[in-house]
């Protein structure tokens, strides 16, 4: 039996000795301990048979022609495709982020409202809760727009318009099947509140409605918002809401947390499948 | 027309005689691209950014041969390709899946103790090409360019920006971890001797 640094200093030597890179002594080294010890002659034996497969291994063709077009497209200078890729990390964590806030603001709203006495609980929430599949995404794009036209709204004015938009919705949405009407009770309507976010009070607002339903005070410093939900609107018009809420911000923080765990899902995912 | 006036013409915005260049080499630059990634998908990436950035700085080529001047321009893409695999180490299900089963395509022992079948043969070669995904990057670069490509230690030397010593003992130790992968996942040895005595 050879010592053990001779089989060590052999096998080091192999890879070397196939390719014929090894000195004389190093050779001959390698040729006298393989000639009495099996072990390293087997491991030679298997170290120039995998060599020889790798040589042996098939050319692949190309599966398609790499010819350059005449004009090259953007995207094959894959330019696009790695900046999308550098928002990756940031989108992702902060899609991660909205989740773990939206969890714990809801959580603590439930907390809040369980323990609070029904008198915070305005009539229409629950209703709006029931009709959450189809109002969701008309609110959310309520409040995009709403957050697009305004720069600084006071919470209270933002909140009291969220309430009245959900109500609305959960309305407009039940009024079609339940005859019983909401008790009308001099309140802003959807549409009129909406402009009215971008500057006036919202009590001011309230006040200045007109039998038909139109903002009056706030039409002087209306701002250029257009709602984006016509049809929503139309039909909060004609069933007037329930909308005697009091303010209620975790409600809106809600929604806006909802909306923007919703729109950076979706962009995360895009540029996840764009990345692939 | 010979390579030099092709690449000639080239220089001067002749996108013709380049794409006869491509269609020279497209095969090889692929097949290097291909054994290192061991990906369709990635190894097609590398060959297209391959031949667009020869086109855009072949003013930068100073003559010698051309096709070594490719395949170098491919294997630092496949670097960079793996590198950035290494900082996002999620990849994608797609890949994941097909390692999984590559690894339990040869994990069946072949009952078949006939003689070498084209199956068997190909089975052979895509463990081959798993276990290059295994190994460290520099070791598996090296040991493709070696022992796929036939690259001169000093050829791989320039390539990889190092020397013939590191070429050395990179391809000693890859080819050690190679062959220690291929004996852990079954009875392959006898197939590599089969083949060797065929003389393929
Ligand atoms: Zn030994």
């Amino acid at each position: 039996m050879k010592p053990i640094n001779d089989h060590l200093q052999a096998e080091e030597l192999f890879s070397a000795y196939i390719d014929n890179r090894v000195t004389a002594d190093e050779k001959s080294f390698v040729e006298r301990h393989t000639a009495v010890c099996a072990d390293c002659h087997a491991r030679l034996q298997a170290a120039r048979s995998l060599v020889a497969a790798l040589r042996a291994m098939p050319v692949v063709k190309a599966p398609r022609s790499f010819v350059l077009p005449r004009k090259m497209p953007r995207e094959m200078a894959r330019q696009p495709q790695r900046s999308i890729l550098a928002w990756y990390p940031a989108l992702r964590l902060a899609t991660a982020l909205a989740v773990v806030a939206f969890v714990l603001v809801f959580a603590g709203d439930l907390f809040a409202s369980s323990y609070g006495s029904s008198m915070n609980m305005p009539p229409a929430v629950p209703q709006a809760a029931l009709m959450a599949p189809t109002a969701i995404p008309a609110m959310i794009t309520k409040e995009v727009a709403v957050a697009q036209a305004t720069n600084a709204p006071t919470p209270t004015v933002v909140a009291k318009l969220m309430d009245q938009t959900q109500s609305a919705d959960a309305t407009s949405a039940a009024g079609a099947q339940l005859s019983a009407p909401q008790p009308a009770s001099a309140l802003p309507t959807a549409t009129s509140m909406l402009p009215a976010a971008g500057a006036a009070p919202a009590s001011s607002a309230a006040r200045s409605i007109t039998s038909t339903g139109e903002v009056t005070g706030a039409r002087a410093s209306a701002p250029q918002a257009t709602p984006t939900t016509e049809p929503a609107s139309d039909a909060a018009t004609a069933a007037p809401a329930n909308g005697a809420a009091p303010i209620d911000p975790l409600r809106l923080i809600e929604i806006v947390l909802g909306g923007l765990v919703i729109i950076l899902g979706v962009a995360t995912l895009i540029v996840r499948q764009r990345a692939a | 027309m010979d390579e030099n006036a092709l690449i000639q013409s080239a220089r001067k915005g002749d996108l013709n005689a380049f794409n006869t260049l491509v269609l020279a080499y497209q095969h090889q630059v692929y097949n290097l691209a291909y054994r290192i990634m061991a990906e369709q998908a990635a190894a097609e990436d590398a060959t297209q950014d391959t031949f667009i950035s020869a086109y855009k700085n072949l003013k930068s080529f100073r003559g010698g041969s051309f096709k070594s001047w490719l395949l170098r321009i491919v294997t630092n893409a496949c670097y960079d390709d793996l590198r950035r695999r290494k900082r996002r180490p999620a990849t994608s299900l797609d890949e994941m899946m097909g390692d999984q089963e590559g690894d339990m395509e040869f994990d069946v022992p072949s009952a078949d103790d006939g003689p070498e079948t084209v199956m068997q043969r190909r089975e052979m070669i895509d463990l081959i090409q798993t276990g290059i995904t295994t190994l460290p990057d520099d070791q598996r670069i090296t040991l493709v360019l070696s022992d796929v490509q036939s690259m001169s230690y000093e050829e791989i030397a320039e390539m990889t920006h190092t020397n013939v010593g590191t070429v050395k003992s990179r391809l000693s130790r890859g080819r050690a971890r190679l062959r220690e992968y291929l004996q852990a996942h079954g009875e392959l040895l006898p197939d590599l001797y089969r083949l060797e005595s065929n003389g393929a």
